[in-house]
């Protein structure tokens, strides 16, 4: 990047702008959207927003979560009935399943999190929907700990089949002898790093 | 299946996880019936290396060379689903020679990717000969790419904001040179492979999966557009400078292992008339974007960014708590979607086909172990 930038006043400015009062911009076509939504759900729709690429976000409590999710995909006008993906999210005061879903060979996307409490993390499958919910799923169960209620088929999938606690969880105990409880030589005294007594490491290299 | 009175049982086969023909290490559980495949349960995980946990360790610039190891042969298209969710984030638009440079070597990754594809899927039909060819070409992509990143393999050329250096000279001479003669290697290659008619049998009519299969087990890329549907995020997203580009999006009708064997040919020549306009209109100018601040802190927030990469659908989720690490980096791999569906495609299929069905969906474990 560009050194000699860094210092001049532009550096200084937010390069984000707030959202203006009065609360996100939807589109017609979000705003029509996300009524639809209210009337359906009342309030289990906890929120809805707009993300960094303007997609349309829905927090919804999990219990509800299969209800709105079969409203978009078929009865939604259009629906929005792809599912590009779904993962976990530990929010540490919650838990939450995402799903980002897509009108079929379009750009519009709507963002729907299921929320559910962190003690007992519990979401429906999604699997009735969408044939392809159950890997992604099973990952869910795995890194996360939330429950899948009603998974056709919950093993783990990506993780050996004794392995203990939820690795994506932020609470996650790493074992005694991982690598990342090691000092890290990058952040020692660098007269004494990589053993090198005295010789100082090369400039910094920050992929820049 | 067995004679009037024979008794039969089924029988469950290991493939795997040291199978050569399972593409690095996957192992595949399968039921048979005497030849015929009953059920296929595919066990992922060997290549697993937490690379979403990672991210949450390391800086948003440190997590460019992690993004390469995903899905290994498709380099390129990794860092450009990494970068852009994060400039997207930050706000931040990039010149419109680094968006050129970007969708030339990404194209340039897609047919060097499908050339691995197209040499595996003859070796896994027993055709060894094409795979030499294959290789062939795709080194002198390789030296392109080593030429204008110091790498071969895991290039760590898209920067946030921009690109880590121009393109050097010579380059531009050397894609042209190449764009010149691959059209001709590509018909040598369907001399070898495609019009082969012991090839044909083997492919036609196999692993079939409608359009709308695929979709719901979230398919995508050639296996979706093998279906009969022109699916392809460089259309429905129109990100860097796709719109501009004039490219079709190639499909066949039948949604067997040999549809989406020619939609992958058909792509190769599709990117070579891509890299032709981007060599033609390639503006001058700065590749890198100015103000981008040394320590990367994007403000709270969240975004999915959507790829078209060789195998498919490629995805990068962000979440940003305001600090200079992802609070979350979640990577939607298209080919854990794609292999997802490998057992609808092959039951009741033999077990010789089923190598054929996996090597033409075209799979690469790190994407999918992550």
């Amino acid at each position: 990047m560009n050194e000699d930038s860094q210092a001049t006043p532009e550096q200084q400015q937010p390069e984000h702008q707030p959202p203006p009062a009065g609360g996100p911009q939807f589109s017609p076509e979000q705003a029509a959207l996300a009524a639809g939504v209210r009337d359906l759900l009342g309030d289990d729709l906890l929120s809805s927003g707009l993300d960094a690429g303007g997609a349309l976000v829905l927090e919804v409590t999990a219990a509800r979560v299969l209800d709105l999710l079969g409203w978009l995909s078929t009865a939604a006008e259009p629906p929005v009935g792809y599912l590009s993906d779904l993962h976990g999210l530990d929010s540490e005061e919650t838990m939450a399943v995402v799903y980002h879903l897509f009108r079929r060979g379009e750009a519009f996307e709507v963002t729907v999190k299921a929320i559910t409490p962190r003690a007992t993390p519990r979401v429906p499958s999604v699997t009735p929907l969408w044939p392809g919910a159950r890997w992604p799923e099973r990952e869910v169960m795995e890194m996360f700990g939330i429950a899948i209620l009603d998974h056709p088929d919950p093993r783990k999938l990506l993780l050996p089949d004794d392995w203990e606690g939820h690795p994506l969880r932020k609470d996650y105990a790493y074992p005694a002898d991982h690598p990342y409880l090691a000092p890290d030589p990058l952040h020692e005294d660098p007269a004494t790093a990589f053993g090198h007594a005295g010789e100082q490491p090369g400039p910094e290299d920050a992929g820049g | 299946m067995a004679a009037p009175g024979l008794q039969t049982e089924e029988l469950i086969v290991n493939m795997g996880p040291q199978h050569p023909s399972t593409h690095g290490v996957l192992r595949l559980v399968v039921t048979i019936d005497g030849e015929t495949i009953v059920d296929c349960d595919p066990v992922i995980g060997y290549l697993h290396s937490s690379l979403e946990k990672i991210g949450e360790r390391k800086t948003y610039r440190q997590f460019v060379t992690y993004a390469d190891r995903f899905d290994y042969l498709n380099a390129v298209g990794n860092e450009l689903a990494y970068v852009q969710a994060v400039e997207r984030l930050l706000g931040i638009e990039v010149p419109p020679r680094c968006q050129y440079i970007r969708v030339m070597m990404a194209e340039m990754n897609r047919v060097a990717s499908h050339l691995v594809y197209f040499g595996t899927l003859g070796m896994d039909c027993g055709a060894t000969t094409v795979f030499l060819y294959c290789l062939r070409e795709r080194e002198a992509l390789m030296d392109l790419f080593e030429h204008t990143t110091g790498q071969r393999l895991l290039y760590h050329y898209l920067r946030i904001g921009g690109l880590r250096n121009d393109l050097p000279p010579g380059f531009v001479e050397g894609l042209a040179k190449f764009l010149g003669y691959f059209p001709k290697c590509i018909e040598e290659y369907n001399d070898l492979l495609t019009r082969n008619r012991i090839f044909r049998a083997r492919m036609e009519g196999i692993g079939v999966l409608t359009a709308e299969t695929a979709l719901a087990f979230g398919c995508s890329g050639p296996v979706v557009r093998a279906g009969g549907l022109g699916y392809d995020v460089r259309r429905i997203e129109g990100y860097a400078v796709y719109p501009e580009l004039e490219f079709e999006v190639p499909t066949q009708p039948y949604g067997d292992a040999m549809c989406r064997h020619l939609v992958r040919v058909e792509e190769m020549r599709q990117s070579v008339a891509i890299l032709r306009q981007c060599l033609d209109r390639l503006p001058r100018g700065p590749v890198n974007a100015e103000r981008v601040p040394r320590v990367v802190k994007p403000p709270p927030g969240e975004v999915f960014e959507r790829v078209e990469s060789p195998r498919g659908e490629l995805a990068c989720y962000l979440q940003s708590d305001g600090s200079d690490k992802p609070y979350r980096l979640h990577w939607r791999g298209p080919s854990f979607y794609n292999l997802q569906a490998l057992p609808e495609m092959v039951r009741g299929h033999l077990v010789a086909d089923l190598v054929a069905i996996l090597a033409s969906i075209d799979i690469v474990l790190g994407d999918i172990d992550r």
